[in-house]
C-alpha cells in the first residue's frame, strides 16, 4: 500500500506507522513498536455476500458456506492474534456485514487491543448499523465503489449497488466513522477514475484506495479486463496528478495505490520529474522503508474457515489452519519452502526483475500473479509496466534504512 | 500416550467450495517429509499442477492427501480457536 498524498503532498495519515515506520514524525496517532513487525490480518469472516462481483477474489457467494468460524471461535482467534502482536485485523468477506455478530468480535478485537477496521460493499451500512459500528470500536470503513453507477452496477451485479454504496458512505459518514473508497482499477472503470473521486468528495469522502487486479479468485476471470502497461501508468499517473491537484485547491485528500510495486517505482520518477532529485530521493527513502510487495510477510489472510493464506488473494494456497495450531505458530513457522523464499525472494527473482534498479522497493511485486501467469514463482510480474530505460536508470541514492511493515484496509 | 491426551478432534472442512489437499514436501532425500500447508482443486491433476509451480523450485517429492480423508487430532492446548465453543 503506497500512499501518494504522503509521498507527494507530505499529508499525514494514520497508517504512515505501518508504511513508512513514520510513527515518531507523524502528529496522528500511529502504530509502533513491536506490532510494526507483525503482519496485518485480513479475516475474510464469511463467504457469504449479498452482491456477486465479477473481480470477487473471494469468490464469494450468496449462501453461507459451511466451515464458517463461530462467534467463540472468532473471539479466540482474536485473542490469538492479539497475543502474537498483530496490530491490525480487516474484518473483510464476502460481504461481513451479513454477519450479525460483526459488531461482537469488532468491539472484542478492540478491547484486545487490535486495530479493527472493515472493507465492505456498503449497500448494508443503514443509519442503525454505521451507529453500531461505530460504538463496537470500529476504526475505518473501507466502501467498495468500482466506477460510476452503470459500470459500477455492471460490475457488482446488482442495478442499485452503486447508489446504496453511496447511501452507505453517506451512513458511515453521518456516524462520524472514518470511512474511504475503495476501488480496483480494469480496462472497464479506469474512465470513471476521476468521475468517482469528484463525486464522492462532495458527499465529504477524504480517502480514496486503488487496488490493482490480482489474478485470485474470480480475479482469475477478467484477466482479458486487466489494464495494459500503458493504460496503468496513465491510470497511476491520474492519481499522481488529481492528488497534487486537490492539493494545490486546498482540498486534503489521501489517495492510495495497492496490490503492484511498480508503482512504487513509478513514484520516484514522478517526483523526480515533477518535483526534481532531493524529493525523489526523500520519496525513495521512505519506499524503501515501506519494504516493497508485503506478501508472506506484512500482510495475511485468515479465511472463513480458518485457512491462513499468504494474501488475501492468494486463496487456494493455505499455509495451515487456526483451528489445528495458533496463527502466530503458522506464521513463524519457516519450515514452509514458500513461506521462507517469498521472505528472503530478491536473490530468486529472474527476468527483469534479477535486474531492476528498484528491486528494493517492489521486491518483485505480485508472487500470485507471477505464478498464475507465467506458472513460476519467481517470474516477474506481468503487470509490471516499467520500461527497461527506467530499471536501468539509478534510484536516488540514500543511506541503508532496513525494512519496514506493512497496512491493508 | 494415553488416549485422552489428543482429545480434540478437529473436523470441520478445510474447504467448502472445492477439494482442500494437504501438502508434503521432502526437499532433500535424507530430509523429512514436511507438512507445507494445501492446495484448493478439485482434482488431483490440477491440485498436483499446482503443488508442482508452488515447489518444483526445491522439491524432491510431494504427496498431496485429499483432506477429507485426513484425520486430525490433537491436545486442547494446542488451538484455542478448535477448543473455543459457542456460549462459553
Amino acid at each position: 500500500m503506497i500512499s501518494v498524498s504522503k509521498l507527494l503532498c507530505d499529508l499525514d495519515a494514520e497508517g504512515d506507522g505501518l508504511r513508512y515506520d513514520a510513527a515518531e514524525e507523524s502528529r496522528k496517532e500511529q502504530i509502533r513498536d513491536r506490532k510494526q513487525r507483525r503482519p496485518v490480518v485480513v479475516w475474510n469472516v464469511t463467504k457469504q455476500c449479498n452482491l456477486y462481483c465479477e473481480h470477487c477474489y473471494a469468490a464469494a457467494d450468496t449462501e453461507v458456506a459451511d466451515g464458517e468460524l463461530s462467534t467463540a471461535e472468532g473471539k479466540a482467534l482474536l485473542d490469538d492474534l492479539a497475543d502474537y502482536g498483530v496490530p491490525v485485523v480487516l474484518f473483510s468477506g464476502g460481504e461481513p456485514l451479513v454477519r450479525d455478530d460483526l459488531e461482537e468480535l469488532i468491539a472484542y478485537a478492540d478491547e484486545a487491543g487490535v486495530r479493527p477496521v472493515l472493507s465492505t460493499n456498503g449497500t448494508l451500512i443503514t443509519e442503525d448499523r454505521a451507529r453500531s459500528l461505530r460504538d463496537a470500536g470500529l476504526k475505518y470503513a473501507g466502501v467498495s465503489v468500482d466506477g460510476l453507477p452503470e459500470r459500477n452496477d455492471a460490475f457488482r451485479g446488482e442495478e442499485g449497488a452503486f447508489d446504496a454504496a453511496v447511501r452507505g458512505i453517506r451512513n458511515s459518514l453521518d456516524a462520524g466513522l472514518k470511512t474511504g473508497l475503495r476501488y480496483t482499477i480494469t480496462e472497464r472503470n479506469a474512465p470513471d477514475l476521476r468521475g468517482v473521486v469528484d463525486l464522492l468528495t462532495d458527499e465529504g469522502l477524504d480517502r480514496f484506495c486503488f487496488y490493482h487486479l490480482d489474478y485470485g479468485g474470480r480475479g482469475t476471470e477478467i484477466l482479458d479486463a486487466d489494464l495494459t502497461p500503458d493504460q496503468r501508468r496513465e491510470a497511476v499517473e491520474t492519481v499522481c496528478d488529481m492528488t497534487r491537484d486537490y492539493y494545490d485547491r486546498g482540498e486534503e485528500i489521501e489517495t492510495l495505490l495497492v496490490g503492484n510495486y511498480a508503482d512504487a517505482a513509478y513514484i520516484v520518477e514522478y517526483a523526480r520529474e515533477h518535483y526534481g532529485e532531493a524529493k525523489a530521493r526523500t520519496v525513495y527513502e521512505y519506499l524503501r522503508t515501506n519494504g516493497g510487495d508485503p506478501a508472506g510477510e506484512r500482510v495475511a489472510d485468515v479465511d472463513y474457515q480458518g485457512n491462513v493464506h499468504l494474501t488475501q488473494f492468494w486463496q487456494n494456497y493455505s499455509l495451515g489452519n487456526v483451528r489445528d495450531r495458533p496463527f502466530g505458530a503458522i506464521w513463524e513457522d519457516e519450515s514452509n519452502p514458500v513461506l521462507t523464499a517469498l521472505r528472503d525472494r530478491e536473490s530468486r527473482l529472474t527476468g527483469k526483475c534479477a535486474e531492476c534498479a528498484y528491486s528494493d522497493v517492489c521486491r518483485g511485486g505480485s508472487r500470485l500473479r507471477a505464478l498464475t501467469v507465467e506458472g513460476d514463482l519467481f517470474a516477474p510480474d506481468p503487470q509490471c509496466y516499467l520500461t527497461d530505460s527506467e530499471i536501468r536508470t539509478p534510484p536516488p541514492s540514500v543511506p541503508d534504512t532496513g525494512t519496514g511493515t506493512g497496512t491493508a484496509d | 500416550m494415553p488416549d485422552d491426551s489428543l482429545a480434540v478432534t478437529v473436523d470441520e472442512p478445510r474447504d467448502a467450495v472445492t477439494r482442500e489437499w494437504e501438502l508434503f514436501v521432502r526437499e532433500d532425500a535424507d530430509g523429512p517429509l514436511t507438512h507445507a500447508g494445501s492446495v484448493s482443486a478439485p482434482s488431483a491433476d490440477i491440485a498436483r499442477e499446482q503443488a508442482a509451480q508452488l515447489f518444483e523450485w526445491t522439491a524432491e517429492t510431494l504427496w498431496l492427501c485429499p483432506s477429507e480423508e485426513v484425520e486430525r487430532v490433537q491436545t486442547d492446548a494446542v488451538s484455542t480457536v478448535a477448543s473455543a465453543e459457542d456460549g462459553a
